[in-house]
């Protein structure tokens, strides 16, 4: 499971590195900074990787989640700060 | 549902609750006027937007939740200022559909030519957040970054990836505004 996650967001996000050109998004790794301190994305291009990466989980995983509700931007450390914080996100929320 | 609700219309409650998002610390520094405002103060300014026809304010509310403000300042040229703040907590989605929403309205209901941002330099997440809308900076000082929209750049930009998934995803946050 954690290796088809990451493949969907490390899809997701070398997408949106190509259409914002920005190169260090076009190399994924788990340390990959996504947003918030050093990350590359504002906030409005999270919502688009958001919606990119919940679309793709239901079209693999046949199971719907919301990555960016109030649980997510109340926690202290944000699920969004790179790719690997968001595969465990996700990944817990699969499980959940 | 969200609702966009006209601050002259807001309960005592909801005056209470907007205050209190207003003057969380966050806000405030990323605000033009950085000082707390105190709830006298505060009712006597919406007595003055009672007679305004230029100045749009509305509270954004999820369900019974409230969530920020939006508003507009009206000029005589057919342009405008506009602003946004939101509790941090706030879903990303939700902040993205109340702003897109907002300024297809400025543009289309209050017929709209051009928009204007005010924006501290220090606070770079909010003129990324302006980028990404198609706002392009037009003058800076020592404190501000004054960015600007027009109509036509605001529907190329609508027609880009990013933009069109964003409204996508906003269809998850139906919008409703109350007349003021």
């Amino acid at each position: 499971m954690k290796e088809r996650i990451f493949e969907i967001i490390a899809s997701a996000v070398r997408d949106i590195g190509e259409e914002m050109e920005i190169e260090s998004l076009q190399q994924v790794n788990e340390a990959t900074k996504l947003f918030g301190n050093g990350g590359a994305l504002d906030s409005l291009s999270l919502v688009s990787l958001i919606a990119d990466v919940e679309e793709k989980i239901v079209d693999t995983f046949e199971r719907s989640i919301v990555l960016a509700d109030e649980r997510a931007m109340s926690q202290r450390t944000s699920p969004f700060r790179d790719v690997g914080s968001l595969c465990a996100y996700v990944e817990k929320l699969l499980n959940d | 549902m969200i609702r966009l609700k006209p601050y002259t219309d807001l309960t005592p409650q909801e005056h209470q609750e907007l205050l209190k998002v207003r003057n969380l610390e966050t806000i405030r520094n990323a605000s033009t006027e950085t000082k707390i405002i105190d709830l006298s103060d505060h009712l006597q300014w919406i007595e003055s937007l009672k007679i305004s026809n230029a100045k749009i304010y509305y509270a954004v509310i999820e369900n019974e939740t409230l969530r920020g403000g939006l508003h507009l300042i009206l000029n005589s040229d057919k342009s405008a200022t506009w602003g946004i703040f939101f509790d941090p907590k706030t879903p990303l989605g939700l902040i993205a559909s109340a702003t897109l929403y907002f300024i297809d309205r400025s543009f289309e209901h209050f017929g709209r030519e051009r928009l204007y941002s005010l924006i501290r330099n220090d606070n770079g997440g909010a003129i990324a957040f302006n980028r990404q809308l198609g706002f392009k900076p037009l003058e800076q000082n020592d404190d501000f970054v004054q960015m600007e929209l027009d109509k036509k750049g605001w529907i190329a930009q609508k027609e880009k990836k990013i933009l069109k998934n964003i409204l996508q995803y906003a269809a998850h946050y139906p919008i409703q505004s109350e007349q003021p």
